[in-house]
């Protein structure tokens, strides 16, 4: 998969469990995307941040590094309450989809 | 040791147990859902807590605050995962009852040194802590001894001095047996009924000091004799005061004024009144109660019927109107006491 930097990981995992962590961790990723778009549309700054923190813990996780800068990005917009964090959205959404279709 | 995880992300959680599978002795119990987690702290013994920081529902803080409420959890090591860098998050958790943290992603390495450590401190913990409860058993067990040994003691030196006058060493079983009660039925304290039963068979111990001319004889004592009879009152409280033991203060007391009466007729001292201690006006009930339903050589025992009518009689001269009172709430006990201890009936000391 691209976008995904497997140094940390295989420190941990064997080869083969190796794929199946970075599976699951990006399908818990590209699942977290339909329910961060609907918090961004309703305008729900909490629930932003709180998915664009899980998003973020699990491509950190994952050594994702474009996914996890545009959820910190994106995070931190949310927490500070700031009034248009849709373009941020958007980006980190783009990071996602190219993740997800890797 | 049981190692509990905790994290929202199922890929933490299996990348954690998978870090902590290299650390010896730990079985890795994983959750993603804190308020299950938290469920199942309070069901198993967990050993050590990793917990992440922000989780929906219960953030990492929260669950530290609920879980150090748990019984016996309060001093279980907990690190705390957080990819958070906030001061004020970490001072939190800190003062809130979290041990150490790790920042996300975890260093394998880190994760388990610190884990290994956090586990041999709880070992620790355990050890001090069996080792302390093993001590406070032992020392009540010895304290049990001690407390028996000193019972028995003073049990078979009472039975001595009684030997003098009294065929077996049931009335100063019942003399305890007594007081117990009556002190109970005055509403005395569970601590002062229990020290009243062993104390009052030592109400006498002061006639070893009697001559046995004066002790034994049948006939009415002259009123020399009678003054040195009198004296057993007094030899009593010598030979017992000034003790560091509560148990032989409260004899000695007892020993000293359980002839004294209530209108002030009484001896050594003519205590009235409540100027006699409440161990004395008891005991002077129970002493004579016992007496009267007692075979001496120079009389036969009293019905329990006719002993009742004679301390009731005697009600506000000879005793406390109180201790009457309550003496007489407490007939069926005394009657029981008085047929089940029977001097036929020798006791084992």
């Amino acid at each position: 998969m691209n976008g995904i930097d497997r140094t940390y990981l295989s420190t941990i995992f064997e080869a083969d469990d190796l794929e199946e962590i970075i599976a699951e961790g990006v399908a818990d990723i590209c699942s977290q995307l339909n329910e961060l778009q609907r918090a961004a549309t309703r305008e729900d700054a909490t629930a932003v941040g709180d998915i664009a923190h899980r998003i973020k813990g699990v491509a950190a996780q994952l050594g994702a590094a474009r996914v996890q800068a545009a959820a910190i990005a994106l995070e931190e917009a949310a927490r500070d309450q700031r009034p248009s964090f849709g373009p941020l959205v958007s980006s980190l959404g783009e990071a996602i989809d190219g993740l997800c279709e890797a | 040791m049981n190692v509990f995880v905790i994290d929202d992300a199922p890929v933490n959680v299996r990348t954690y147990e998978k870090i902590l599978s290299a650390v010896e002795n730990a079985r890795i119990q994983t959750y993603t859902d804190p308020v299950v987690a938290l469920r199942q702290c309070e069901l198993g013994d967990p050993d050590l807590i990793v917990v992440d920081y922000r989780m929906p529902e219960m953030n990492g803080v929260e669950f530290i605050t609920r879980f150090r409420t748990l019984p016996g959890k309060k001093e279980v090591p907990i690190v705390m995962l957080t990819a958070e860098r906030e001061v004020s998050i970490r001072r939190s958790a800190i003062e809130l009852g979290a041990n150490d943290f790790l920042n996300k992603p975890a260093d394998p390495i880190e994760f388990v040194a610190r884990v290994r450590n956090l586990l041999a401190l709880r070992d620790g913990q355990k050890q001090l802590s069996r080792r302390a409860e093993w001590l406070a058993d032992e020392v009540q067990k010895a304290t049990e001894m001690i407390v028996r040994r000193e019972q028995e003691t003073i049990h078979r030196l009472t039975r001595a001095s009684e030997f003098r006058d009294n065929e077996t060493g049931m009335h100063i079983v019942r003399m305890g047996r007594y007081s117990a009660i009556l002190a109970r039925s005055l509403g005395l304290s569970e601590d002062e009924q229990h020290l009243l039963q062993l104390a009052s068979p030592m109400h006498d111990i002061g006639k070893v000091a009697t001559p046995d001319h004066i002790l034994l004889k049948r006939g009415k004592l002259n009123p020399d004799e009678w003054f040195i009879m009198q004296q057993h009152a007094v030899a009593g409280y010598e030979i017992l005061r000034d003790s560091e033991s509560p148990l032989l203060q409260r004899a000695a007391e007892i020993a000293f004024t359980h002839h004294e009466k209530w209108d002030g007729t009484g001896y050594p001292r003519h205590l009235a009144g409540n100027d006699i201690p409440v161990s004395g006006r008891i005991c002077a009930v129970a002493d004579v109660f016992d007496a009267l339903t007692s075979k001496r050589p120079y009389k036969p025992a009293w019905p329990i019927e006719q002993a009742l009518v004679h301390i009731h009689g005697a009600r506000g001269t000879h005793f406390d109107p109180k201790v009457v009172d309550a003496f007489e709430d407490v007939v069926p006990e005394i009657r029981d006491v008085r047929t089940t201890l029977d001097d036929r009936f020798e006791v084992p000391a």
